[in-house]
C-alpha cells in the first residue's frame, strides 16, 4: 500500500487535481469531514494534514508520499525526496519592508520577524549577515510597521498584502511551489511506479 | 518465562548472521574501544562530530569510545597486513551521543581485506543479501563513489562539493540548481548533476552521454557488471552517499520495507589503510543488530 498525505489548505484542490493525470480514482471528498480516504482498487490511501505535519509524516515513512508547498518543506530541514515540482501553488519566499526602511544590510543587526526561522536563518547565514529572529505565527506585515522588526521574511504570491500595508519586497530569496514529496526508504521499494507517476506528472 | 524465550529468540538471529559468516570462510576479530579523536574526525565525513562520545586520557588527550568498527579493525591489522588475503568479522557494540544518554548499539559486520577486484564486492552484497533474505521486503541499493566524486573533481571547496553531493542524494533539485548558480563548473557537468538529482531508472547508457573521466568509467564498468550479476532485491543509483567518508568505489544500504533507517551500510574503502601508511584494499559492511533482532523477534 501507498498512503499518501495530503496538505490541506490553499494546496488542497490543486492536488488532488494533479494526481488525476495519475490515472487513478478519484475517493478524496473534501465537503465531508473524513481525513482518510481509501483507492482500495489501486491500494492508495490518502490522509489529510496539517501542512507542516506533512513533511513529519513522510520524513518518518508513516506516509510514502505527500503533496505540500516547498516553503514547508525548506522550514522543516528533514530529509525527504522531491520528486517532482507540481508547478501549482507558485510564490516566492521574499525579504520585504517599508520604503524608506529598505537598506537592511546597513544595519549592524538586522531584526527579522517570520514564520520561517530557519529559512530566515539559513539565508542570512549564507550572507554573514547578523539576525535576530522574531518568531510570528501571523500577520507578519505587521512587526515592521509598529516597529517590532526592521523587515519580514514570508512568502509572497501577487504582492497584494504588503501593498496594502506599505510594504515593498527588498530582495527574492527563493521560488516556491507544491512538490511531491517520497520518503527515502518507500522510494527504493516502490521505484518504478513512482517513476511512472513523476513521468505522467510531468508530462501535460 | 518470557525473558528467556526472548533471549533465546535473540540467540537464534545472532547465531544465524554469525553461522552464515562463518560458512562463508570469515574469522572473528577483537577490536578496542578507543580511536584517537583526531585520526578520526579526518574520515568521519558526514558523521556529526558531537555525535561521538569523547574521553580524556591521562595525558589529557581526547579519544573517542568506538563510533564505528571497520575504522578501527584497519587500524588494529594494518601493520599485520601482508597481502595474504584475510576475511574478517566482528560481533560488538560501537557508541553514540543520545539525546540524554550514551547510546551502545550492537553491530555485527564483516570485512574481506586484500582482494581488491570486483568478485569481492560482490560477495560482500551476497552475504548482505543472505542476512536479509529472511525478513520479507528487503532491497540492497547499490552506488559507487567514483562516478559523483568524478564528475565533482573541479569543486576545491570540500564543503560546496559536500554540499552538492548531499543535495543530490537528498533529492532536492531546487537547492541543488540555487547551490550551483554559485560554482564554477562546464555546463555539460551541471547537466549531469542534474540527470542525477532527478527521479530516473539506472540507465548506464545515459550515464555514459556527456561529460566523462577515467573515476567515472570505472564506476560505471563496476555497476554494469555487478547488475548483471544480482538480479533480485536490488536497486542501482549513483546519487548514494554515505556516512563515513572513507569509502572509495562501491558502497551499498540494506532496507527493510517499514524500517526507517539502513540496516546495513556497506561499501569499498582501499584507502583507508593509507593513513596507516599501508596500502591494503578492503570491502565489507555492518549490520545494525538491534534493528535486526527487533524486526526478526
Amino acid at each position: 500500500m501507498l498512503r499518501v498525505g495530503l496538505a490541506k489548505g490553499r494546496l488542497c484542490e490543486a492536488a488532488i487535481e494533479s494526481f488525476k493525470k495519475l490515472d487513478l480514482n478519484q475517493v478524496i471528498d473534501l465537503k465531508s469531514r473524513k481525513l482518510v480516504f481509501n483507492d482500495f482498487e489501486n491500494n492508495i490511501e490518502y490522509i489529510l494534514l496539517k501542512p507542516s505535519d506533512v513533511v513529519t509524516y513522510v520524513e518518518n515513512g508513516v506516509c510514502d508520499l505527500g503533496v505540500v508547498g516547498s516553503d514547508v518543506i525548506m522550514e522543516r530541514e528533514e530529509t525527504v525526496y522531491e520528486l517532482a515540482d507540481l508547478n501549482f501553488g507558485k510564490c516566492k519566499f521574499s525579504i520585504a519592508t517599508m520604503e524608506d526602511k529598505k537598506d537592511i544590510m546597513s544595519l549592524d543587526k538586522v531584526r527579522v520577524a517570520t514564520k520561517y526561522p530557519n529559512v530566515a536563518k539559513r539565508y542570512f547565514d549564507e550572507m554573514n549577515k547578523e539576525i535576530e529572529i522574531i518568531p510570528l505565527n501571523g500577520s507578519v506585515e505587521l512587526a515592521p510597521l509598529v516597529g517590532l522588526a526592521d523587515c519580514i521574511v514570508d512568502i509572497v504570491e501577487t504582492g497584494n498584502t504588503l501593498r496594502a500595508n506599505n510594504l515593498i519586497v527588498v530582495e527574492d530569496m527563493h521560488e516556491v511551489s507544491a512538490r511531491l514529496i517520497c520518503n527515502s526508504i518507500s522510494y527504493r521499494f516502490h521505484q518504478p511506479t513512482l517513476i511512472k507517476w513523476v513521468e505522467q506528472l510531468e508530462e501535460a | 518465562m518470557q525473558y528467556l524465550e526472548t533471549l533465546r529468540a535473540r540467540n537464534q538471529v545472532r547465531e544465524r548472521v554469525l553461522d552464515l559468516l562463518r560458512n562463508n570462510g570469515y574469522l572473528m576479530t577483537e577490536t578496542s574501544y578507543f580511536e584517537d579523536y583526531d585520526d578520526f574526525i579526518k574520515f568521519s565525513g558526514r558523521t556529526p562530530k558531537e555525535k561521538t562520545v569523547k574521553v580524556i586520557n591521562n595525558l589529557g588527550n581526547i579519544e573517542i569510545l568506538r563510533p564505528d568498527i571497520t575504522f578501527n579493525i584497519v587500524k588494529s591489522i594494518a601493520d599485520k597486513y601482508d597481502g595474504t588475503p584475510m576475511k574478517l568479522f566482528y560481533d560488538s557494540v560501537v557508541f553514540e551521543n543520545g539525546e540524554n544518554s550514551i547510546l551502545e548499539k550492537r553491530q555485527m559486520g564483516a570485512e574481506y581485506i586484500g582482494n581488491m577486484s570486483i568478485e569481492a564486492d560482490l560477495e560482500m552484497i551476497h552475504i548482505a543479501k543472505d542476512i536479509l533474505k529472511p525478513l520479507g521486503e528487503t532491497m540492497i541499493v547499490i552506488g559507487h563513489t567514483k562516478y559523483l566524486e568524478g564528475l565533482l573533481k573541479g569543486i576545491q571547496d570540500v564543503d560546496v562539493k559536500r554540499m552538492v553531493k548531499e543535495t543530490i542524494y537528498n533529492k532536492q533539485p531546487q537547492q541543488l540548481n540555487e547551490l550551483l548558480l554559485s560554482v564554477e563548473l562546464d555546463d555539460e557537468i551541471k547537466d549531469k548533476l542534474r540527470y542525477l538529482v532527478s527521479v530516473k531508472r539506472f540507465d548506464s547508457e545515459e550515464l555514459a552521454n556527456g561529460y566523462m573521466n577515467a573515476d567515472m568509467k570505472i564506476a560505471l564498468s563496476e555497476m554494469t557488471y555487478l547488475q548483471s550479476q544480482l538480479k533480485e532485491r536490488v536497486s542501482f543509483d549513483l546519487s548514494l552517499l554515505s556516512k563515513f567518508e572513507y569509502y572509495d568505489g562501491i558502497i551499498f544500504k540494506g532496507f527493510y520495507k517499514g524500517m526507517n533507517k539502513p540496516l546495513i551500510r556497506g561499501g569499498r574503502y582501499d584507502r583507508l589503510s593509507r593513513m596507516f601508511n599501508k596500502e591494503m584494499p578492503a570491502v565489507g559492511f555492518s549490520l545494525e543488530f538491534d534493528d535486526l533482532r527487533s524486526i526478526s523477534c
